[in-house]
Formats: structure tokens, C-alpha cells, sequence
């Protein structure tokens, strides 16, 4: 009987001689060995069994070798089955396996010599087997892609969703309670208004939230598309976007940044996240100062936006980037708990480390590293880049 | 049923957002004959004279439809394909007002030839101001070939 675990050999030879002497040969403890006395027997083994070699007599009566290999070539389930033949007459086979190119054909001459049988037989074996687990492997990996895929366009629906829906209640929230202060200013007094009021902003806030938390999700599927990205450009970019929200007061100091080899909206984002932060968290200062530095080593280039405002506790730094973790009142400052959740998100798709250090009222460093590229090891002319 | 004269097309399933959106056009002092559809299957048969609206001649069309992405049945992108398709309704402004910012949405629906494409915001005011803004725009202001 076959066994699965085993590798199951056909011996195809009408003289059951010949059979038992190959058997002895090839005798080996993952083996189990199939007899067939003629082609006809041999086919339907074949077609109806897992055979992972065929040893093969040429001349048998009725259908001799060849025939019996033509046929098995002409199926598909047969056709990748490595096939040796045995003959006793030397010259015309050489010409007659030209037929059989595809696909794993060898052939011995009989008398057979051991050594030689043993060692063909384990190489094609060995190759079938191979080919049998890569097969194996391909379908798996397939059936995962899909399953990735589906679980893909799952979240794909479920974020739209998101996004739609649980959207609509809170426009409905909001304006009904702006409705009711206006349309019925008269029958409230200030406490109901200011009461009114705090739905009103409570919705808001909740839109604000599934905005960030979409955006968070929506980064996780993203692909980066690395180019090389000036980061004294991208810098000097993000203060210009976000001239609206810092203050006269504030100085911000610039020094030699590094070209980093990144995704530049997504890297922009990084940098746009950490200076409105560093903005935000030093804005209640008498003189805010902002710091965006560098510094490197073998492996990689650091990145920091330096403040002198609220700063934090460093027992909480594990806080700081998880998502909806906020370290601060809505009162003192107010935000969405995913900003430093999204820069350590993008900064790991990069390969690269985020951390912080600060001291209560004291500010607060983020920095952040980028791995080096290769050609960027050797290159150090970024200080004095003349393009 | 046979409306005189209709200017604005709302077609939207959620009937708070169309209360609110109807609140806003006329808190903004938008007075148009607005007539109220609740599903994309509802807008088709109405252009088009089919289905319930079958008697109705085909012709007289608004001056702007504000239609909503996603509604059962038929959603606003499919509404958009038909109107974009026929060479007969392609001329009516048709504006999405809908609460979805996926990147997808918004190329699928220029891709189709939608007139603008607008976020709903949560906040009233916001709201209220964009939707009688853009009423005003294709109300006042745009030109039509009809």
C-alpha cells in the first residue's frame, strides 16, 4: 500500500525477479515500493496513487516501456512524475529518450550496478520531492495572499464605514443643538446655552477624533515611496504651513539638517507633527524657543525638535506614543492623541527609532533616527551641498 | 405628483441631514423650490421619468442636484455614471455632498464628471455655510446651457 509519509517508488518489469532485486537495492526506510508486472497495470497505479519515481522495463510484452511512458507524459496528473528507465539493449535509447525531454527522464542498463541505480534514483527523487514541497509552498503562500487580500478590502469597507457613518450623528448632534440656541434663544437662559454649547463642541471633538484615527489607519496600509529628501527644505516648508499657528514670540532655530532617504510627505508629516507640537506644548511660555537639530552616528542620522515648554514626566514615555494617549488636559492643550501615535508609525515604516526626553515645565526633545543608506555612509557633503 | 418648476434636486436618505441641509439653504436666505429625494433609485426614476415617476416629461431640468455618495440601493456614485452617461443629462451641476474624504471617492467622482465635491463638515456653521455657498455658486452665479 502507499504510505503519505513515505516516498512511493513503481517498479514496472514483468519478470518479478527483477523487482524483488531493485526492491533490494533500493531498500531505504522512507521508501515504500509498488509493483506493477506490466504497462497496463503500471498506468493504472499511476493515475490512481501518489508515485513519486517510476522505474521502468523497457521491453515488456504488449506495451513496452516507452509506450507505457508516452502515455504518462499525456497526463497531467502523471506527467511530472521522474520516470528511469531499464534497459538491456544500449544503442537506440539515447535516441528514443529524446522524445522524452520534459520533465525528469534518466535511464540505467541492465545488468544493473547498485551504486549507480542507488545513487540515480536518490538524485531524481530527491529533485521530485523538492518541487512537490515548492508546490505545496506556492499554494499556501497563494491561499495567504488571498486571505490577506480579503482581510485588506475588509478594512478598506470598514474604515469607509467609519468614516460616513459615524460622521452623520455627530453633524446631526451638533446642529440640532445649534438650532435649539438659535430658534429658541428666548426660552433659554445662559446656563442651558453654555450647556448647549458643550454638545456642540463634544461633537466636534468626536469628528476631529475619527478623522485622526482614519488617518492613523489609513497610514498602516500605505506603501512609502522612498526618494532623497532635503530635510532642511522640508523643514523650512512646515514652518511656512504652520506660520498661522505660531506665535510672534516664538523663535525657532534651524541647524544642519541631513538629507534623509524617505517618503517626503509622509517624512513632512513627521516633521509638520513634531514642530505643531513643540508650537503647542510652548506657546503658555514668556519666550518660547524651538530647536530642530541633528545629530548622527555609523548606523544612522537623529533628528530632534527641541522645546522649553510644558515638557513631561518621563515615567509616562511609554504614553507618549501610544494612540489616544495624551499626557495633558484637554483644558491646558488641546488635541487629538494621534499625532506622535502617526510620527512613530511613519518613523518605523522607515526602519527608524522614535523616543523623547523632558522634564516637567522644563520642554521637551522629540527626536527621531532614519537609517543611513549605503551610498549616504560615504557622503558627508550635506553640510555643504552646492545643488 | 407633478412639480412645477423644481431648481434644487436633494437626494439624500438620511432625513436629519436633509433637514439640516434644507435649514441652512433657507437660514441663508436660499428660497429656490427644493424637492427632497431619498435614495439614488428615486433620483434616476425622477430624471429619467421612469418607475413612480413614469408620467412625468422628461425635461425641465434643475439648476443644481446636491446628491449624497452613499445610499441604499442605488448611491450617489451610480446616479452620477447615469446623469454623466446620457448626453441629454450631462449638463445638469451635480455636487456631492457627502460626509466620505477617501481619496477614492473623490478621484471616482471626477473621474465621472461631478461639477464639486464637497466634505460635510460636523460643525453647523461650517456646514450650513457650504452648502448655501454652493448653492449660491451654481444657484446665482454659474451660467447654464438650459
Amino acid at each position: 500500500m502507499p504510505d503519505k509519509e513515505k516516498a512511493n517508488i513503481l517498479i514496472v518489469d514483468d519478470k518479478m525477479n527483477n523487482i524483488f532485486v531493485l526492491e533490494e537495492i533500493l531498500s531505504h526506510p522512507g521508501r515504500n515500493f509498488i509493483r506493477a508486472l506490466n504497462g497496463r497495470e503500471a498506468l493504472k497505479t499511476a493515475l490512481d496513487e501518489e508515485v513519486d519515481l517510476i522505474i521502468l522495463d523497457v521491453q515488456m510484452p504488449n506495451m513496452d516501456g516507452f509506450e507505457v511512458a508516452q502515455i504518462l507524459k499525456s497526463h497531467k496528473r502523471t506527467k511530472d512524475i521522474p520516470i528511469i528507465f531499464a534497459s538491456a539493449e544500449k544503442k537506440e535509447h539515447q535516441f528514443m529518450i529524446k522524445g522524452f525531454e520534459e520533465g525528469a527522464v534518466d535511464y540505467l542498463y541492465k545488468p544493473l550496478d547498485p551504486a549507480l541505480t542507488k545513487a540515480r534514483v536518490s538524485v531524481l527523487l530527491q529533485l521530485h520531492l523538492q518541487k512537490k514541497e515548492l508546490i505545496r509552498k506556492n499554494l499556501m503562500l497563494e491561499k495567504y495572499t488571498l486571505e490577506i487580500q480579503q482581510l485588506n478590502t475588509d478594512l478598506e469597507s470598514f474604515s469607509y464605514s467609519v468614516s460616513h457613518d459615524l460622521r452623520a450623528p455627530l453633524r446631526s448632534i451638533n446642529g440640532y443643538a445649534r438650532i435649539i440656541q438659535e430658534e429658541h434663544k428666548d426660552q433659554l437662559n445662559e446656563e442651558i446655552r453654555r450647556l448647549f454649547g458643550n454638545i456642540q463642541n463634544s461633537a466636534v471633538r468626536m469628528g476631529v477624533l475619527i478623522d485622526s484615527l482614519l488617518e492613523f489607519s489609513r497610514l498602516g496600509r500605505r506603501k512609502i515611496a522612498k526618494s532623497r529628501v532635503n530635510m532642511m527644505e522640508l523643514t523650512q516648508k512646515v514652518l511656512q504651513d504652520l506660520h498661522q499657528e505660531r506665535r510672534d514670540k516664538t523663535s525657532i532655530h534651524i541647524g544642519p539638517l541631513p538629507p534623509a532617504e524617505g517618503d517626503p510627505g509622509l517624512l513632512h508629516q513627521v516633521m509638520m507633527n513634531l514642530v505643531s507640537n513643540a508650537i503647542k506644548y510652548s506657546a503658555k511660555k514668556e519666550a518660547p524657543v524651538i530647536e530642530i537639530g541633528s545629530s548622527e552616528n555609523e548606523e544612522e542620522y537623529i533628528y530632534f525638535v527641541k522645546d522649553n515648554g510644558a515638557g513631561f514626566n518621563m515615567v509616562y514615555m511609554h504614553k507618549l506614543f501610544g494612540v489616544f494617549q495624551r499626557l495633558h488636559n484637554d483644558d491646558e492643550f488641546t488635541g487629538s492623541g494621534v499625532g506622535l501615535a502617526i510620527v512613530q508609525r511613519i518613523v518605523n515604516k522607515h526602519g527608524g527609532r522614535v523616543w523623547a526626553e523632558g522634564r516637567p515645565g522644563e520642554g521637551a526633545t522629540f527626536l527621531f533616527s532614519l537609517p543611513r543608506s549605503i551610498t549616504q555612509k560615504d557622503d558627508i557633503t550635506y553640510a555643504t551641498r552646492q545643488d | 405628483m407633478q412639480p412645477g418648476r423644481i431648481d434644487i434636486i436633494l437626494v439624500e436618505d438620511n432625513p436629519e441631514d436633509a433637514d439640516l441641509t434644507i435649514r441652512s439653504l433657507r437660514k441663508n436666505g436660499i428660497h429656490h423650490s427644493l424637492l427632497h429625494l431619498k435614495d439614488g433609485e428615486e433620483a434616476l426614476d425622477f430624471i429619467f421619468c421612469t418607475g413612480a415617476h413614469s408620467l412625468r416629461v422628461f425635461g425641465d431640468f434643475p439648476k443644481l442636484i446636491l446628491l449624497d455618495l452613499k445610499m441604499p440601493k442605488v448611491d450617489g456614485i451610480e446616479v452620477l455614471r447615469q446623469l454623466k452617461s446620457d448626453h441629454r443629462t450631462k449638463v445638469i451641476p451635480v455636487v456631492l455632498l457627502t460626509s466620505s474624504n477617501q481619496e477614492k471617492d473623490i478621484l471616482d467622482s471626477y473621474r465621472l464628471g461631478v461639477n464639486s465635491y464637497l466634505v460635510k463638515p460636523v460643525e453647523f456653521e461650517a456646514f450650513a455655510k457650504a452648502v448655501s455657498d454652493i448653492s449660491t455658486y451654481w444657484l446665482h452665479l454659474n451660467q447654464l446651457p438650459y
